[in-house]
């Protein structure tokens, strides 16, 4: 049964929060690896910031005039609702396929390494467009289990990595390709502001100070992230893969190990998450057969999927933070552009 | 009806097609024209004793003088008998139901109407002590059969004129009566008239039991594996429920209640918690929690551990467990799954099984299947273990045991198949399907998840009575209600 009552908007918020959280869970060396601690901070700084000035036309379009992108197009001609249509599809379709393709890869090189990837994809995208099936309500109502869970995780890694931290070795250093670099790797949680603008109908009771919040914890998470693999792994984690699954194999809790599957567990959800809301979002926005939408956008993020297994060239593109970035900026451009144009609430009264 | 009471008599006996416990009297009454009445009965439903004694008798002892039949119907009802209950009956249908329901129903020749006189006494079983619901303090009664004993149950710890019980029949054929019971001040209106609807769509040609109305009564349908309908054998219970605004619904020959709409949280609820002291009642709900959780997943993570993941068990576990593995000849999943199979089946056989064989049952159970296989290296000791566990965590709360079974097999076999990943994923499914199930539009893990930060002293925790009984929590005031 799928639940048609409204939400609160905070929710929605935290369900982003877990999925940006995605982002340096599946972090690839994607990281400079000289920087310093204070670059990467201020790398880590200033791409949450920049992540919250791409949240702002999203949030003005909620606040001030009450709407999201379905109402924005609804009064626009046929060919600017195409033209803006095909830049939110295309956008979901490869932010999707970005997060999918990178679990995917850290699934197969971390844990099964003889699971094929494509079953790995079939898996994961069936349980997504189930939950998308059942709407973003039941997304958002499922991301407060998985906050408990992030919550636990996060406190027994860090935790365990608190006692191994040895604060030596820091050299000062880093250039600005570095921290253009890092700056470009943190500002892919931007992707949250597409989405909650395409799904924010769902939402009521929308309140700025949530991003602020949201962007704050981010940071934070970020930091300690960095912080707990500098001083816990140490140099030798620069030459070594998915460093955040590094730093939960390390830990154990007394004699029980299996930290790793932990994380598998929090990372495996956020993805999910993720995923579940892009085809919510497609489902709010696309309107018609929920079912049928559900089904028809995972098998697009299934083809592509292959396409990217079996095309190296393909694959690049498709996991390329650059690439995502700059779809993300096009996409924020977008809204703003459907933001200015639309009358604010008052007015729209009047 | 007509005014003949031959002719009325005749189509009562067509109606019942002359079955052998339609019970007929007809009786010359004291009067100057000799008039003629009778009683319309069905065996076993009307205690003998009271029938003769304020109905009978009475109309036998009565002169009527030149009275009519309608006058002689007006007489009876007004002066001659005492009964309580008394009811005029017009339609053919109406006398039958009341007949049936153990009603004596008197005619009387040239009257257009019959009366319907309550003598209703059937053998049933007595107020006794639930077996399913038992308490450490408070009260010992239980739910019966009988639908207006229930009742009674109910008003003895509610007198207030705001408890309405609202009468209703379900059944083309079986026409069992059930009663919709809620607090007219607490309910809303809305949900009330949900459930009303609810039933009276109700299209089953015959309702047994509560249980048959249970599905008619969820959102869903009954598709979801979880229920949005609770049932509980204790009228305290009940009556609890009905002050946070929910609706009973009791149904005639059910010795259990059903209550809607029923939320996640509740299952760990008992009425002990709130004569126990608060700390307590916290340590046993949480206590509660863990043991589901265990129940659902031990055996699918040890499957998992075990078949993928040898790595994650601590060392001196592992060296045990795989020691005692590799002397069994069975994959792991496949013992694991055996052992659950046939716990169920010994579980089921112990149910059905008369009470004075229970123990050669347990016997057989324990030591046959038990010992004598673990000896004979065909399980293993830490597989039985495992097993055992999470069939005993799964009688911790008693109500979710047939969805806690199901997981626990769906788990297993994912686990055995995919390892942990597939258990996460499993998790994901059970959960989104948890948290878009409703119970009359109220959802089903409300207070968690929508989570309601007032509602939560009486989730995990048991806040003091002096915090809970600030504000009482009401159903339909939990977020994100929908609208039908």
């Amino acid at each position: 049964m799928r639940i048609s009552v409204k939400f609160s908007s905070a929710r929605l918020m935290l369900t982003l929060l877990l999925c940006g959280m995605s982002v340096i869970l599946l972090e690839n060396y994607n990281l400079a690896a000289n920087q310093s601690l204070a670059s990467r901070m201020l790398s880590i700084a200033s791409g949450v910031g920049l992540c919250i000035v791409l949240f702002l036309p999203a949030a003005i379009l909620r606040k001030n005039k009450n709407a999201d992108i379905c109402d924005v197009l609804k009064r626009k001609n046929r060919v600017s609702k195409t033209v803006f249509a095909i830049i939110f599809a295309v956008y979901l379709i490869f932010t999707s396929e970005y997060f999918l393709l990178k679990y995917t890869d850290m699934f197969t090189k971390k844990y099964y390494t003889d699971a094929p990837e494509w079953l790995i994809a079939v898996l994961f995208l069936a349980v997504c467009a189930y939950a998308a099936y059942r709407g973003a309500n039941a997304v958002t109502r499922f991301s407060i289990f998985l906050f408990g869970l992030a919550l636990i995780v996060y406190a027994l890694i860090f935790g365990g990595a608190a006692g191994e931290l040895k604060f030596s070795g820091e050299e000062l250093g880093g250039g600005c390709d570095g921290f253009i670099n890092d700056l470009l790797f943190f500002v892919t949680p931007s992707f949250a502001a597409v989405i909650f603008s395409l799904t924010s109908g769902y939402t009521e009771k929308f309140c700025l100070r949530h991003i602020f919040i949201s962007g704050a914890a981010l940071a934070a998470f970020f930091a300690a992230e960095e912080i707990f693999e500098r001083f816990a792994l140490g140099a030798y984690a620069n030459q070594q893969e998915y460093r955040f699954f590094l730093l939960s194999k390390i830990q154990r809790l007394g004699e029980i190990k299996g930290m790793e599957a932990m994380y598998m567990a929090v990372v495996t959800t956020s993805v999910f998450c993720l995923i579940a809301l892009s085809v919510c979002a497609v489902n709010y926005t696309a309107g018609g057969n929920v079912l049928l939408n559900s089904l028809v956008f995972p098998v697009i993020l299934l083809v592509l999927h292959f396409c990217a297994t079996s095309f190296i060239s393909v694959r690049e593109i498709l996991s390329s933070v650059l690439v995502l970035d700059i779809f993300s900026g096009v996409a924020v451009a977008a809204i703003l552009l459907l933001a200015v144009g639309y009358p604010n609430e008052r007015r729209n009264h009047a | 009806m007509y005014t003949s009471l031959n002719k009325n008599l005749t189509q009562l006996r067509l109606m019942f097609a002359d079955s052998a416990d339609l019970t007929i009297r007809e009786l010359r009454l004291r009067s100057d024209k000799n008039a003629l009445a009778a009683l319309i009965t069905i065996e076993g439903m009307c205690d003998k004793e009271v029938l003769a004694a304020s109905v009978m008798n009475p109309l036998l002892a009565f002169d009527f003088g030149s009275k009519t039949g309608d006058e002689l119907a007006a007489s009876v009802r007004g002066s001659v008998l005492s009964s309580a209950e008394m009811i005029e009956v017009i339609e053919f249908d109406e006398a039958a139901n009341y007949a049936v329901s153990g009603f004596a129903v008197l005619a009387f020749d040239g009257c257009k109407k019959m009366l319907a006189v309550g003598v209703q006494g059937y053998a049933f079983r007595g107020v006794e002590e639930p077996e399913s619901e038992v308490v450490q303090r408070g009260s010992r009664e239980g739910f019966c059969e009988p639908l207006r004993i229930n009742m009674s149950l109910i008003r003895r710890r509610i007198k207030s004129p705001d408890l309405v019980f609202e009468l209703m029949s379900v059944g083309e054929k079986s026409k069992t009566q059930l009663m919709l019971c809620y607090l007219k001040s607490r309910a809303s209106e809305k949900l009330i008239q949900t459930v009303r609807t609810r039933v009276e769509n109700c299209d089953l040609e015959a309702v047994l039991g509560a249980g048959y109305l249970s599905e008619y009564l969820e959102d869903d349908g009954g598709k979801s594996i979880f229920s949005g309908v609770g049932i509980s054998e204790r009228p305290d219970t009940v009556c609890g429920k009905l002050i946070e605004g929910r609706i009973a619904v009791i149904v005639d020959g059910t010795p259990a209640v059903m209550i809607v709409p029923r939320l996640f949280v509740e299952e760990f609820q008992a009425v002990d918690d709130y004569s126990n002291r608060p700390y307590y009642a916290t340590f046993i709900r949480a206590l509660k929690y863990m043991a589901i959780i265990v129940s659902v997943y031990l055996p699918g993570i040890y499957t998992a551990f075990a078949q993928y993941h040898p790595e994650y068990f601590p060392t001196w576990i592992l060296i045990k467990t795989s020691e005692s593995i590799s002397h069994t000849p069975l994959p792991v999943t496949l013992e694991v799954l055996l052992i659950a199979f046939v716990y169920e089946i010994m579980k089921e056989a112990g149910l059905r099984i008369p009470k004075s064989l229970g123990h050669a049952v347990s016997i057989v159970g324990a030591l046959v299947i038990g010992e004598s296989a673990v000896n004979a290296g065909i399980i293993s000791a830490s597989t039985l273990m495992v097993v055992a566990v999470a069939a005993i965590c799964s009688y911790v709360t008693s109500p979710l045991y047939p969805p806690v079974m199901t997981l626990r097999f769906l788990f297993i076999i994912v686990g055995g198949m995919i390892g942990l990943w597939g258990i996460v994923l499993a998790s994901c499914v059970v959960v989104i399907n948890m948290c878009s199930k409703t119970s009359l539009g109220i959802p089903y893990l409300s207070s968690l998840s929508p989570f309601a930060r007032r509602t939560m002293r009486d989730v995990v925790l048991r806040a003091p009575w002096k915090t809970l009984s600030k504000h009482t929590i009401r159903v339909q005031n939990f977020p994100e209600t929908e609208d039908e």
